[in-house]
């Protein structure tokens, strides 16, 4: 579903992102972790046909996304950690906007199961100046998904959410994977990586320090094994926190 | 404490001055700064050469304390203040709030920092503020080159503009203490109205009785009126009623430098005792200042979208201007956007009232006594509408690209070629132009830097539009003229001049579309990543 191969985008003498190659099969759920300055976010944004890699390819459902982006970009999805949206337009207006955009014939009805499934349908002639954090998310979430897209980019997606909304948020990917989307979430929240992720990429310095499903990155960086996810991405990124002890338990009465 | 406190103002003021030089480096802030540097130097050398023709007339007596006063317009400028104070005390109805920065209230209130201390703190920021207000104020007032004494109006200002500070903050302080007496806000008004006009009544009894004065066109006030004014001013009981507020304007008024110091010690000492009560007042002002800077931050933000052109974000949402069907050319879902956003601007509505605007005024100017004018006045509005509509009007509306462009990473995901998004976009094709070919021209960010280089900025954006629209038009206009010249030759003038409208219409339409094309290419490869950075 999502073929990346080779990518990589320069800044000037700067390598953002280095030879970077995986897939992400349908029903895949990818954790895309790194500490910051890793290139995670420059990797989503090349990938999502938002800025142009320096060289690689990046094929979407076989949409070469690079030499043929309108078809590539129709089956994807990306949720950046900030949600842009446009200020003058209600909630539903945005809706609209956006499947017109898609071609989204049975927008209505979609629209109004997504405002539904969000909790966003009391907010419907709201203005994202009268949404929380959250909720902007949620709207962004929202336009995303009205055309169904196939490959779903995740940036941060629980930054903003209340615990209900982090509850809801983790239903929405993983319905999506099971539904045959192929999706990559980038996170710091490694329990959140750990909890819905089948397959992790780990990225430092814009290089790949490790890919696979989640058993084989276990196998390869755990000392023992029940090592939890925090563990094994200090071990595999060399990280000077690996030799910290781990954080005191708090005082309970 | 307060050490800490100017360390911070030292800082933010060293580091912002850091940061505008730096960014200096790069082409478009030169260019702007060059550009804005000589705006502004035209602009004062202009009013400097004119505020010191105008010139003031010296030392004028009768008032007491050896109170010099320059002419006629610095009784104003007393009276001004005077009147400052009073609204000062009168119209306001908040309690007190001094405005703290976002950044200032998340560290210095939850920080072992006394209120005294926040009050110091907050005086010596408002210092930065007065020395730049007294540098403009100099040059407006037109002293620069009355005998070299730029230094007593400079210090002068400081004077009085540091004691207005001080005094109305003094005034918010007082009026919190009242409210918290349960004195309320009319209550407080009526009495200080009623003690203004008790005291005022007393004091204008003694005056000399009003004189009769010629109607002389030329002067804007009655010099009768001015020395009755005099006069008035330093009879019985009044100049001692004003006398604070004389100490205070004294040092501005002294004619050179030794009753200059003369007048500032008394200054100082009505400065010094409104220190004292400012530090000294145990007033809560934290909550209201929290408010108030929250307004101040929506304020600026309004204040800087309307500076930049930019069209207002509604409060209230705006209905859709039609209905957008899910399928169908998509650009129409840009153009329905932008029509939510230009909202009253191209409503119905506003079509309308114009049309009647033009009609009704149209039918008067012809039904005039002089009525071969009426069209022709009609005709010259219609022009200058129109001139205001195509060179301003891209500049003051940015329902377009410019308003887009921060939201690029949501219009580069839509799977559509460059062009269409383009098309939907073009409100306005020059600024749009600019937007995508040299992006780091435009000023995309609300909260982008401003200041001379960006003043400098914009007057090159605006020239660019000009130059282009004159290169855009040379072609239809050179179409217009040889169809008419064919036209009129072939048919006569009337079916002519039709004829070279619909070439001139047919060549910018044309213009337009390769415009949009090679604009779409270039939206294709923007580079947000590299664009978007200030």
């Amino acid at each position: 579903m999502i073929d990346i191969a080779g990518l990589a985008k320069l800044y000037g003498n700067f390598v953002a992102v280095n030879d970077l190659s995986f897939t992400v099969q349908p029903g895949e759920v990818l954790g895309l972790v790194g500490p910051n300055g890793a290139g995670k976010t420059t990797t989503l944004r090349c990938i999502a046909g938002i800025i142009p890699p320096t060289r690689g390819s990046i094929l979407i459902n076989g949409c070469d996304l690079l030499h043929k982006p309108l078809g590539a970009k129709a089956q994807l999805a990306f949720f950046p950690d900030e949600p842009k949206l446009f200020d003058y337009l209600t909630v539903w207006q945005h809706l609209v906007f956006i499947a017109r955009i898609y071609q989204v014939e049975d927008y209505a009805a979609r629209g109004t199961a997504l405002l539904e499934e969000l909790e966003l349908a009391d907010k419907r002639n709201s203005l994202p100046a009268e949404l929380s954090r959250g909720m902007k998310q949620k709207l962004a979430i929202a336009c995303g998904l009205i055309h169904s897209p196939k490959a779903m980019y995740f940036d941060e997606p629980l930054t903003g959410l209340d615990p209900m909304g982090i509850r809801k948020m983790k239903t929405t990917i993983i319905q999506r994977a099971h539904d045959g989307g192929a999706v990559i979430l980038s996170s710091h929240l490694l329990h959140l990586v750990e909890e819905i992720c089948t397959h992790l990429l780990i990225l430092k310095g814009g290089k790949m320090i490790a890919y696979g499903s989640m058993a084989e990155i276990t196998r390869q960086f755990s000392a023992q094994p029940d090592s939890s996810l925090e563990d094994i991405f200090f071990r595999a990124t060399d990280d000077a926190a690996a030799t910290l002890p781990p954080p005191p338990p708090p005082n309970l009465p | 404490m307060i050490r800490a406190l100017l360390y911070l103002q030292y800082h933010t003021v060293r580091n912002r001055l850091h940061a505008r030089l730096r960014r200096l480096k790069r082409p478009k802030y030169m260019f702007g700064a060059i550009f804005g540097a000589l705006y502004f130097l035209f602009y004062f050398s202009f009013l400097i050469r004119k505020v010191a023709g105008a010139g003031g007339d010296g030392n004028a007596p009768g008032l007491p304390g050896g109170m010099g006063v320059i002419g006629a317009e610095n009784l104003g400028a007393f009276l001004l203040f005077l009147l400052v104070v009073l609204i000062g005390w009168i119209l306001p109805n908040q309690r007190a709030a001094l405005a703290f920065s976002e950044a200032e209230i998340a560290f210095l209130f939850p920080a072992p920092i006394t209120r005294r201390g926040l009050i110091q703190y907050k005086l010596i920021r408002s210092q930065l503020g007065i020395l730049f207000s007294i540098f403009f104020l100099t040059l407006i007032w037109g002293r620069w080159r009355q005998g070299g004494h730029v230094w007593i109006s400079l210090l002068g200002w400081w004077v009085i503009l540091s004691t207005l500070n001080l005094n109305l903050l003094a005034g918010s302080f007082v009026r919190t203490m009242l409210l918290d007496k349960g004195l309320t806000n009319w209550a407080r008004r009526i009495l200080i109205l009623l003690a203004v006009i008790a005291v005022g009544a007393y004091a204008i009894h003694g005056w000399p009785s009003l004189p009769y004065w010629n109607d002389d066109h030329s002067q804007m006030v009655p010099p009768e009126l001015v020395n009755w004014l005099k006069a008035g001013l330093s009879t019985g009981l009044t100049p001692y009623i004003l006398y604070p507020f004389r100490l205070v304007v004294r040092p501005y008024l002294a004619a050179e430098g030794w009753s200059f110091l003369k007048a500032l010690g008394p200054a100082l000492v009505v400065m010094g005792l409104h220190y004292l009560f400012v530090i000294h007042a145990d007033v809560a002002f934290e909550e209201a200042s929290i408010e108030y800077s929250r307004k101040l931050v929506t304020r600026v933000e309004t204040m800087r979208q309307r500076q930049g052109g930019g069209l207002m974000a509604p409060s209230k949402p705006r209905k859709d201007p039609f209905t957008l069907r899910p399928t169908g050319a998509p650009y129409m879902a840009f153009l329905w956007k932008n029509l939510i956003l230009a909202g009253n601007f191209f409503s119905l509505r506003t079509w309308w009232i114009l049309g009647w605007l033009v009609f009704v005024g149209g039918a008067i100017a012809n039904s005039a006594p002089h009525h071969s004018m009426g069209p022709s006045i009609v005709g010259i509005l219609c022009l200058v509408f129109l001139g205001f509509s195509v060179l301003l009007g891209p500049l003051i509306l940015r329902a377009d690209f410019r308003a887009d462009l921060p939201n690029a990473e949501s219009l580069m995901l839509y799977p559509l070629p460059g062009w269409q998004i383009v098309l939907g976009e073009i409100l306005a094709l020059i600024p749009n132009a600019v937007a995508l070919v040299l992006p780091s021209w435009v000023r995309f960010d609300k909260n982008a830097p401003r200041g001379i280089e960006n003043v400098g900025q914009n007057l090159i954006q605006a020239i660019g539009v000009m130059v282009t629209m004159m290169v855009v038009m040379l072609p239809a206009g050179l179409a217009m003229v040889g169809f008419y010249a064919l036209g009129s030759w072939l048919l006569g003038p009337m079916p002519a001049m039709l004829i070279a409208a619909v070439a001139g219409a047919a060549v910018i339409l044309g213009e337009a579309a390769v415009a949009i094309y090679f604009l779409g290419f270039a939206f294709e490869n923007f580079d947000v990543s590299a664009e978007m950075t200030n």
